[in-house]
This record gives structure tokens, sequence and C-alpha cells, in this order.
């Protein structure tokens, strides 16, 4: 029974690395060095995370000192570590318990279920404690160095660790848990999918951005926090005290958090492989016959990518996600009209004093939309479905126009939507943002044949995961980086040309230069490219 | 229907098929057997035109798969051994999206998917996602797919794999319906008793070459197909 429990382990520890050791793209063992090299990024970027929140706690400890309440720094740090960890480990816990995917292959091994969960909860519990080190450890360093250091302190922030990992782990379950639930009845699983991660996304960014105004509102509030957490924020309060080394306050939150985690293990225990083994309680959809409609080779092409666009969280969040930004740069252009115009009128710059209002909306949702590479995967995405298209009567040539039509469309259309209402706000010109919108839109085609162009160079249809030519493909890489080349120039030009010439030959220009290669590109696509996708495989 | 000349296929150094010859006329159902990797798929891709030829020649009732290859598919339907279909999409989606592909009008094609989904049973699954079907599920859509837009040719790689026996049995009456309507099928199998059954002709393929074909008769004689299989092995 105990080399059961070690040979799971063991295999949790297999799967874990291979993320390091297994290149899964090409199906084959890393080299040595690669794999090292690998684990040392890992670590660099594990530490770098580290050193921020160093950096954030060395920034409050000071004021923290100033108070007489040194508890206080601990108390804060405790939050901000279930919230981290929490943050970081909810889709992890959801992925390592309910999504598993040799959870059959154990069940159906004269494995006991308990041992399989016990093995589950351990990672769970691992995961959680990484996070914890990362968020948690650094306050302790920035107590020693700005506050002081006694034997006490040490030993209670050592437990509380490992106490703050255990309550993380449990709230963690339990959205892990929601998750689980939410879609397993819900009918749009990718939906619940995007707008969980877009959330995640938001909260994430919302808190980066804002992280020095937060800091600032800390330190300048310090007595007023110090008086919540005597007052109702109580339970934080204990934190800070168990992590100076108080020892009723310790012995009661480890015992607590002891607590909690074996409830957690009882109850997921009950319920667990209940989860894993229901089919869904999602109602079969009932097939009602409906008057057939007949359409065209080209509209089912063009059907055939938006349902595919739309069923995929990892097509919308990585190909789609431009979109989002643009639209809401657009809304909050609006609303923050006076502030854009203040910043361009307050600028001694010769161009932002008269050419930028013209020209940069073009050019700011130029950079947005480089994000979006969706016909830079299209062709790879066919995968393993491509003989459908190849063994139909329908020209490689449409097949592929349907693809960079998809792409313009999802992108372009928002995109010169977006830059004629940020020209509108900043008070250009008619022309100036119908060039814009234009302008914005030929420079989405562009990419668009680029990237449908580089994946006919490179497709990859061996593939069991969409995001692995989504995410990892070259031709994606390419893309962007072509991208970024383009964007460069058309900065260059729009504002070279912006101030001596004038903003509307400037968009004009622009807009003739872009198309140009998109056109060649496109006439590429339609013979040669066409020619090579006939025959992919 | 189906005119094969001197076909060969290389992948790199490999030869996959080797000067490969085979005539398929109107009416004929044309097995086509050997053991794993003899180059039976590459075969019936190549014919589809989803292989590039190296040499040789393909025509389907006269068009030059080469040279007219969207001609040639308006033809013909294919059926792979493991059909993947769109998991995104829903039953009654795809066989829409087939149809528009092939321009079956609309009152045509409600009635072959009333019909065809009926025989196979699979109605009531037609609004669920693709991605929630069994490999036969699957397989029984992918074959009322093919038969939608009434192709002269219908070309299956190992079409029985995954179909329950029911399923089987309708699929065998259909080919013969298509046959008898003056069309034609070419399927590769590894089932022998199915071959000797329901072929009018037969071809067995060995490490890329063609090394027997003909009426059931002339290939195996007074022997059972499988005794003529295994010592050709």
């Amino acid at each position: 029974m105990h080399n059961m429990v070690k040979a799971l382990i063991k295999k949790e520890l297999l799967q874990f690395l291979s993320i390091y050791t297994i290149d899964k793209r090409k199906g084959r063992s890393r080299s040595v060095g690669v794999t090292v090299l690998l684990l040392i990024l890992m670590g660099y970027a594990l530490v770098s995370f580290a050193g921020m929140f160093f950096m954030m706690y060395s920034s409050i400890a000071p004021a923290v000192a100033e108070t007489n309440e040194n508890r206080l720094l601990f108390a804060m740090a405790g939050a901000l570590t279930i919230a981290v960890s929490i943050l970081g480990s909810a889709f992890t816990t959801y992925s390592v318990l309910y999504k598993a995917k040799d959870n059959e292959l154990l069940l159906s091994l004269p494995i006991p279920p308990a041992k399989i969960l016990s093995v589950r909860v351990l990672t769970v519990f691992v995961l959680s404690l990484v996070s914890c080190v990362i968020a948690w450890t650094p306050s302790l360093i920035a107590y020693v160095i700005f506050i002081g250091f006694s034997p006490a302190v040490l030993v209670g922030h050592f437990i509380m660790t490992f106490a703050l990992a255990a309550f993380a782990s449990v709230i963690s379950s339990v959205l892990g848990w929601l998750i689980a639930l939410v879609t397993g009845f819900v009918r749009n699983k990718s939906l619940v999918t995007v707008l969980l991660s877009v959330g995640f996304i938001a909260v994430y960014y919302g808190f980066y951005f804002r992280m020095q105004s937060i800091l600032r509102s800390v330190i300048a509030n310090m007595d007023r926090i110090a008086e919540a957490m005597h007052g109702w924020a109580w339970p934080l309060m204990q934190v800070g005290r168990a992590a100076s080394g108080e020892i009723l306050p310790l012995a009661a939150i480890t015992l607590i958090a002891a607590a909690l985690f074996i409830l957690m293990y009882v109850v997921l225990s009950k319920t667990l492989f209940g989860v894993l083994t229901a089919s869904g309680k999602v109602k079969k959809a009932v097939y009602r016959e409906k008057e057939a409609k007949a359409g065209t080779a080209a509209g089912a092409l063009l059907k055939r990518e938006l349902m595919h666009f739309v069923s995929s969280p990892v097509l919308i969040l990585n190909t789609g996600f431009g979109v989002l930004v643009v639209v809401v740069g657009a809304v909050v252009a609006v609303i923050k009209a006076d502030a854009l115009k203040d910043l361009l009128n307050g600028s001694s710059m010769p161009f932002f004093m008269t050419a930028a209002a013209g020209v940069l909306p073009a050019a700011a949702v130029s950079m947005v939309m480089i994000m979006d590479c969706f016909t830079a995967s299209s062709v790879s995405l066919e995968g393993k479905h491509i003989w459908l298209v190849q063994s139909t009567p329908v020209p490689a040539k449409l097949v592929l126009r349907m693809k960079e039509l998809t792409h313009v469309l999802l992108n372009a259309v928002p995109g010169a939507i977006a830059a004629a209402v940020i020209s509108y706000v900043l008070r250009a010109s008619l022309a100036e943002a119908m060039l814009s919108a234009l302008l914005a839109a030929i420079f989405v085609w562009l990419n668009a044949a680029f990237g449908l162009m580089m994946n006919l160079l490179k497709p990859n249809l061996e593939w069991t995961n969409e995001s692995v030519p989504v995410k990892q493909g070259l031709p994606v890489l390419f893309t962007m980086l072509f991208g970024f080349g383009s964007l460069l120039v058309l900065a260059g030009l729009l504002i070279g040309l912006s101030l001596t010439v004038g903003t509307i030959p400037a968009l004009a220009v622009g807009c003739a230069v872009f198309a140009l290669p998109a056109v060649l590109i496109d006439l590429w696509i339609g013979s040669r490219g066409a020619e090579r996708f006939r025959h992919i495989s | 229907m189906l005119d094969i000349r001197h076909l060969t296929k290389k992948f790199g150094d490999k030869v996959a098929v080797n000067d490969l010859s085979l005539n398929i006329r109107p009416g004929e159902i044309y097995g086509f057997i050997g053991h794993n990797g003899a180059g039976k798929t590459t075969t019936l891709k190549s014919v589809v035109g989803i292989l590039k030829l190296d040499e040789g020649e393909i025509f389907i009732d006269g068009h030059s798969v080469k040279d007219e290859p969207t001609e040639c598919k308006k033809l013909i339907a294919y059926i792979p051994d493991d059909p993947d279909l769109y998991g995104f999409m829903k039953g009654i989606q795809f066989l829409n999206f087939i149809a528009d592909i092939y321009g079956v009008g609309a009152a045509e094609r409600a009635e072959k998917i009333r019909t065809y989904s009926d025989i196979f049973g699979l109605t009531g699954d037609l609004a669920q996602p693709i991605s929630a079907y069994s490999h036969g599920m699957k397989q029984k859509l992918a074959i009322i797919a093919a038969w939608l837009h009434d192709p002269k040719l219908i070309i299956m790689d190992e079409p029985f794999v995954g179909l329950d026996p029911k399923a089987s049995h309708t699929l065998k009456l259909m080919m013969r319906e298509v046959c008898d309507k003056g069309g034609a099928i070419f399927f590769s199998t590894h089932v022998l008793e199915v071959a000797e059954k329901l072929c009018d002709k037969i071809a067995i393929i060995k490490e890329g070459r063609l090394i027997r074909s003909g009426t059931m008769e002339e290939v195996k004689g007074d022997d059972s197909l499988e005794d003529v299989f295994l010592e050709l092995e």
C-alpha cells in the first residue's frame, strides 16, 4: 500500500516535470541541457515574483514600524498571500482534482480511491505552498530588515507558511469544485471559460497597474488599517500575531487550518469520485427538424470558421483579445475624452501638438491588433479534419480566402470603428477619421495575409491540443514579429509624413504602403498557397 | 468510373504505392485488401486528391484528378478510416455544411437527412455537438454526409469499423443501391468475409504493389479469400 502511494507521487512528479523534460510539440524528450535551462528560467521567474513582493513589503515595512504595530505587516502579507495563492491555484486545483486525464485509468486500477485522492490533495497543497512561499516568505525578509529579528518570529512565520497553504488549498478546492459544478451543468462551457479568464486577466492587470497607488494609499492610511485590523478585520490581525510568534493565535490558527484541511479531504472523498464519474446533468438537446435552407460554399466555409472561433476559448482569448482591448479602449477614450485631449495638448513635442490627433488613432489600433494572429494558426488548426476540405469540391483558394475574411471581419471591423471613434474624440477631421479607420483595417488585412502565408509555409497538423498551434506555433511568432516590424514602419511613416506633408497625405500613403504587400501576399495565397493547402498532410 | 494508371507515391525514400493500375466500372463494388501499411490508404487518398501523385494518372469519369481536381471531387464522396469531424458543430450543422459545399438544394437535403438519419437511428442525436458522439455515431454521420449529394463514386477506408451489425447491414444495402443506380464503390477492408460476400471485384495490394485483381472467382478460384490472402503473405 505504501508503495502504491509512492508510485502515485512519482507519477505526479513525472507529470509535473514533463513540462520541462518532454517537448510535446515534437513528441520527444528534451535534452538535459534544455531541461536544466528551462528549470533555471522557471526558478528565475519564481524568484522575480518573490522579489516583486519583497519590494512591496519593503515599501510598507517602514510605515508599519512607525505605528508600533509590527504585526500589521504579517497581517497584510497574510491577506495578500491567500489572495495570490487562490488566484494562482484555483484553476490548477480544478485541473488537478477534476480534469486530470488519468482519472479513469487510475479508477480502473486496483488502487483504493482514497489513495488517489490523498495524492491529488497533496498536489493541491504543494501548489498552494509554492504560491505561499513566493508571496509570504518575502514579508519575513522585509520584517527582519526594517523591523527586527527574533527566533519567535522565525518559527511563527515558518509554521504560518504551512497554515496559509492549508487555508489556500481549502479555498482553492471550494472554487475548483464550483468551477467543476458550473462547467458540468452549463451548455456553453467555452463562454464560461472565456468569462472566467477575462475576469481573471482584468483583476490581475487591474491590481498590477494600480499597485503603486494602492501601496501609497496603504502607507498613507496605516492608522486606519490598524484600526480595521483591531475591528472587523481581526482574523487577519490574528494571522499577524501568529506569524510574530505569539503562541495562542499560532496554535489556534494552525489547528483551524489543519481541521479545515481534513474536513476538505473528507468532503472531497465523499463527493469527488461522484463528480468524476458523473456524465453531467446537461439536458440532451432535442432535434426538431426545421425548414432547410441552402447556402453557398463560401458562406458555409465562413460560418465554419466563425463557429470554430466562438466555440474555442483558446482561440477567443489568444486571437480575439485585441478586439476586446480596442473596444474597451474606444469606450474609455469617449469617457475620458477631455483627459486625452489635455494629454495631447499638454505636450510640447511638435508631433503631438499638430498631427497626433489625426494619425494616432490608426497607429494605436494597429498596435493592439498585432496581438490577434487568427490566420497564423488557422491552417494548422485544420488538424486531422483537413481531409474534409481537401476531399470536397471546394477550391483551396476559397477555403483560404474565408480564413482571411474571418480574421478581417473579427478584427478589422471593430478596429476601424474604434479608430474612427478615437479620431472623433480627438476632434480629427472627417477625412482623417475615415482614413484612420481604413488604415487600421488595411493593417489588419496585411497581418491576416502574412499570418496565413506563414502558416501555409509552416503548418503543423499533428497536435493534440489546440493551444499548441495557437500559442506555440512558429507562424504565430513570425507573424507577431512581422506585426511589430510593420508597426515601426507605420509609426515612422506617420510621424515623418504628418509633420512634413500633413496628416491626410500621411494616412493615405500609409494605406497604399500597407495595401500593396497585402495584395501581393494574397496573390501568392491564391496560387502557390492554395496548391500547398491542397496536399498538406 | 475510376481509372488508376501506373500510380506511384513515395514518402521520402519509401515507396508506398508502386506502379499501381486499376479500373473500376460503373455498377461495381470493388474491394481493396492488404496488410497494414500495404498502401491501401495512400492509394485511396491519392484517388481523392488529398495526396499529390509522384507518377501516373488517375481519372474519375474521364476527369483527371491532377488537372481537374474540383470536377473530380464533385463526383466522389470519401470516408476515411477514422472520420475526424468538426467537434464544434452539431450533427445537423455538419450535414448542412457538407450539403452547402456540394450545392445540394434545400428540399433534397432535407429529405435525405431525414431518410438516412432515420435509417441509422441518428435523428435524435442531430442536435448534439459532434464532440459528444461515439466513434460509431461519427462513422454514421460521415456516411450520411457522403450520401447527401448522390456521388457517382464512393471511396471508403475501412467503412465497417465501429459500426454496429445493424448499421453495417444498412451500409451494405446502401452500397449495393448506389451500384444498382450506375455508381461505383471502392473500399478497403480487413474483414475478408465482408469482401467475399459484398464485392464484385477485388484487388490485393502488398508492399505497394498490386499483386492480384479481378472478379472474386478470378482472384480466389475455389479457395476462400482468406486462404488466398494468407498464401500471398
